[in-house]
């Protein structure tokens, strides 16, 4: 089973973040592992986009084709459940360590960018809780982007749009 | 012989437990099984529309009757996945009607479509 390279990314993030916590995907046929653990969900496994894509060629043809090379920008909003009785301090943690320096070397390293999912308040957290199992859910902005090359015998046939509507 | 209103043959895929988790991925240590079952599948009525969380209306639900015992995700089990019309529906919510109709006895499941991240 393989998994987009920016899910894994994100997994990884998490699982760095998160301290003492199993972090897995959610709505795998799996069980649960026991808690405490987090599970990471991306809402949408179609990203949107997230800006126009970038279109940069070779200076002069090599032979007679030219070499391009397009950058799409994707977004996706990516949800992590934290099932712990220290839920509301690991999402915290979570929150912060996108501001933390190692982390975000880790981040960078990683070919993504995380931003806090918020709309002005304190943060976002939302407190849900299923039968007895109580949990907090915090969402994340996640950008990355996706780089395809090719050979074309003109520059002037390179139509450059987005990929996705 | 029990027999439900608009009843079809739909299967399902059960699965183990065994394994581990990879980089939040779990990997099975037995591949799932399948059986048939004989089952009649509605969609939810306004009511029980009404009864779920405004966040999960938006998920895709149907309810299924049917005499045969499915497993959901309690007490550590994998819940079962039932596939109608293409999709695979995880149950998760069991009603036991045995006990309570004479002459029918059967289950009420409640079926979900998972979240995008099924992988």
């Amino acid at each position: 089973m393989s998994i987009p390279w920016y899910k894994d990314a994100v997994w990884e993030w998490v699982d760095a973040a998160l301290s003492g916590l199993t972090v897995v995907f959610a709505d795998q046929a799996a069980p649960m592992p026991s808690r405490p653990y987090a599970t990471v969900q991306a809402l949408t496994n179609v990203p949107r986009e997230g800006g126009s894509p970038e279109f940069k060629a070779t200076d002069e043809p090599i032979g007679d084709r030219w070499e391009y090379q397009l950058r799409y920008h994707r977004l996706v909003t990516v949800s992590v459940s934290i099932y712990a009785d220290d839920a509301e301090d690991q999402a915290q943690l979570l929150e912060d360590s996108i501001f933390d320096p190692d982390t975000a070397e880790l981040i960078d390293s990683l070919g993504i960018v995380v931003q806090r999912n918020i709309g002005g308040g304190e943060n976002n957290f939302l407190y849900r809780q299923v039968g007895v199992d109580k949990f907090v859910v915090v969402d994340f902005e996640v950008a990355f982007s996706e780089v395809r090359t090719g050979q074309v015998d003109s520059i002037d046939s390179v139509v450059v749009t987005p990929d996705i509507k | 012989m029990t027999v439900l209103l608009g009843s079809q043959t739909l299967t399902v895929t059960r699965y183990g437990t065994a394994g581990g988790f990879v980089r939040g991925v779990f990997q099975p240590e037995e591949p799932p099984s399948t059986f048939d079952i004989i089952a009649s599948v509605q969609p939810l009525n306004g009511r029980e529309l009404q009864q779920l969380s405004e966040l999960q209306r938006t998920t895709a639900r149907m309810k299924m009757y049917t005499t045969t015992q499915l497993e959901t995700a309690r007490g550590g089990a994998v819940a079962d996945r039932v596939e109608y019309r293409g999709r695979q529906l995880e149950v998760q919510v069991i009603e036991d009607w045995r006990p309570h109709v004479t002459g029918l006895p059967h289950w009420k499941y409640l079926l979900a479509e998972p979240g995008e991240d099924g992988l």
